[in-house]
């Protein structure tokens, strides 16, 4: 393989991967919290990346800018959405069972709202607009700017989650959350205050991610859900509630998926993905960095 | 209950049968039509809710058991004919059933839902490989002489078979024990109870069934593609209409799936969007204020007199503070 090609596919690999991560983090974040598939994940992408998209072609904000601006803005939308939604329903108790099916109706409902707001928001026809358009040569392959300037902002945001989340008091009581909900509480982390939190960062994830998403591709209000389903992949490959294990696994889930459309074609790179997803989930069920259980409360009927 | 009530209870059944058997003598062809969609539904919710409903074990795999029914009908009934390549394709949804349960059931909870999901994403593109690498082709076409009547008797069959199933499981010992392993299958196995046999069994029989609906339903589509009948849509539509009638009764899921079907029928053309939009509050308010789904109108309307809960009940008021003060004098 020469250099070009190598070049190209690893950037391309490293960008999804980047945005995958993301979208992962924030999607386990939010797992740790209530045990369950929350299906409408995407749809924050999608809204994101429509109010990035309207802001830059209606107001003429800069899409960086917007990205930093909606930070704040998803974070209290998906705190209030866990205290209106969510958070009543966790505290009504009925067992692993209920609870589960109720987390999982509770979002569909969010994805249907969502996604057919937005569909009467901004129609169902294809949405972009060109924001640095123009390609740099790296070693003699062309580039186009914004693929480099959103593989920047994903790895810096990447490395600043890190930080927070293993160098702050706070990140550490997330982590502890999502590794042993009963452990945590036990030790006296105040559970609600903290999934308030988990939830509304997880969407800010969803949200800024997808601001990036609006810089590279087309928008239809139909997009959340590719998202959401990869964004799965990736947990279970790192491991549900390993954020560390996340971020790795959205990355290598990147470059394999760059690797596969180049090595089986561009339309059997999804059966590749689904097949690895079965085959760590028989294999390695813990995710590819774990061996065991994270704790006996995430697989006992959990 | 009474013999007399019991009596009465079999004459409308047998009676409710009779008129929706012979429903295409007396009917518009509108109302089989729609009949037909709904009855699909119940099946795919019944079905579905054989295993699942009771263990907790949440599959999201009837797409894959459905396509396997519907693939069977498009490629057997040219040779074999209609019905017996419907019996074909349920069996191949059983064999394809007892496949996966062997390898899946051993993972719990989240993880159980995402590999069957998983699994069945994998069919539809493998179905999808095949096809245009070794077919040249995407989709396939069928004719059949079949009639909206017939599709409909053969729709009905099986979602009688898949809801009398349900009746006589929620009642029977093997329906406490499914939800015994919903409520706890660590404690259940340290009893000694074994608990794979049974749930492989009622997954192969989930998968028959739903098998059986693509099958039956195969004459209506005439052209199909692996998009088409494997798509994720069914099996999200099937979990979403048994979870909101409720799985704990054997006829929350044929409720969930008329309230939803009937709903969409007459909602989803005319305001597509607002509709979805609607769905969606509609299914937060419920799960907050009737979180056992529709069938709470059973248990509100009991506690409302004063009875006491029905066996199997007990497990969950345990759970629920708010309940037992009210169900243990």
């Amino acid at each position: 393989m020469d250099v070009r090609l190598f070049l190209e596919i690893g950037a391309g690999g490293i960008l999804l991967g980047g945005l995958y991560a993301l979208i992962a983090v924030g999607l386990n974040l939010q797992y740790g919290l209530m045990r369950v598939l929350n299906v409408a994940h995407g749809e924050f992408v999608m809204l994101g990346a429509y109010v990035t998209y309207t802001l830059y072609t209606s107001l003429g904000v800069n899409p960086l800018l917007g990205l930093v601006l909606q930070v704040p803005l998803f974070f209290l939308l998906g705190w209030a959405i866990y205290g209106v939604v969510y958070r009543g329903v966790l505290e009504q108790g009925g067992g692993p069972v209920q609870l589960e099916a109720n987390s999982l109706l509770l979002s569909f409902g969010l994805l249907f709202i969502l996604e057919n707001l937005a569909l009467v928001v901004w129609g169902p026809s294809l949405r972009g607009y060109q924001y640095l358009h123009h390609s740099v040569s790296i070693l003699g392959t062309l580039f186009p700017t914004n693929r480099l300037v959103a593989l920047g902002v994903a790895l810096l945001l990447t490395v600043l989650l890190l930080g927070f989340l293993h160098r702050t008091a706070l990140g550490t009581a997330l982590r502890a959350l999502m590794q042993d909900p009963e452990g945590a509480e036990a030790v006296g982390l105040p559970l609600v205050r903290l999934h308030g939190l988990s939830f509304g960062l997880g969407c800010a994830l969803a949200g800024l991610t997808g601001s990036l998403v609006s810089m590279l591709f087309t928008l239809t209000p139909s997009i959340g859900m590719p998202y959401t389903i990869t964004a799965l992949v990736v947990i279970i490959l790192g491991g549900l509630g390993n954020v560390a294990g996340s971020l790795l696994g959205g990355l290598l889930l990147g470059v394999l998926e760059a690797l596969g459309a180049y090595v089986v074609g561009a339309d059997m790179r999804t059966a590749l993905i689904y097949a690895l997803l079965v085959a760590v989930l028989l294999f390695r069920p813990y995710g590819l960095f774990q061996t065991r259980a994270p704790s006996p409360g995430q697989t006992a009927g959990g | 209950m009474a013999r007399g009530r019991v009596q009465l209870a079999w004459l409308l059944g047998l009676g409710g049968l009779g008129a929706l058997f012979s429903l295409p003598l007396w009917a518009s062809t509108y109302v089989v039509g729609l009949l037909q969609a709904l009855f699909a539904y119940v099946a795919l919710a019944s079905a579905w809710a054989l295993f699942s409903g009771l263990s907790g074990y949440f599959s999201l795999g009837s797409a894959a058991f459905f396509g396997v029914g519907t693939y069977a009908t498009f490629l057997l009934a040219p040779v074999v004919g209609w019905i017996p390549s419907i019996l074909l394709g349920a069996g191949m949804g059983g064999l394809v059933a007892l496949g996966v349960g062997g390898i899946s059931l051993r993972l719990k909870g989240p993880y159980f839902a995402i590999l069957t999901f998983g699994l069945s994403e994998l069919v539809r593109y493998l179905v999808l490989g095949y096809e245009m690498r070794f077919s040249r082709t995407v989709g396939r076409v069928l004719i059949l002489p079949v009639d909206v009547g017939g599709v409909y008797l053969a729709v009905l069959a099986v979602a009688v078979a898949a809801v009398g199933l349900s009746m006589w499981l929620y009642g029977s010992r093997y329906g406490r024990l499914l939800a015994a392993i919903g409520a706890d299958e660590g404690r259940l196995e340290s009893l000694g109870f074994r608990t794979t046999g049974l749930k492989v069994t009622m997954f192969a029989v989930s998968g028959v069934l739903s098998a059986a609906v693509g099958g039956a339903l195969a004459p209506r589509w005439t052209y199909i593609d692996p998009h088409i009948a494997f798509s994720p849509l069914i099996s999200f539509q099937t979990v979403l209409m048994a979870l909101l009638g409720g799985a704990t009764r054997w006829w929350g899921p044929p409720l969930g799936a008329l309230t939803l079907g009937l709903v969409s029928e007459f909602l989803s053309i005319r305001f597509r969007y607002l509709y979805l939009i609607l769905l969606g509050l509609l299914l937060i308010v419920l799960v907050r204020f009737w979180p056992r789904g529709l069938v709470e109108v059973e248990d509100r309307a009991r506690r409302w007199r004063g009875r006491r809960l029905p066996l199997g009940e007990e497990r969950r008021a345990e759970l629920q503070p708010g309940w037992s003060a009210e169900s243990d004098p």
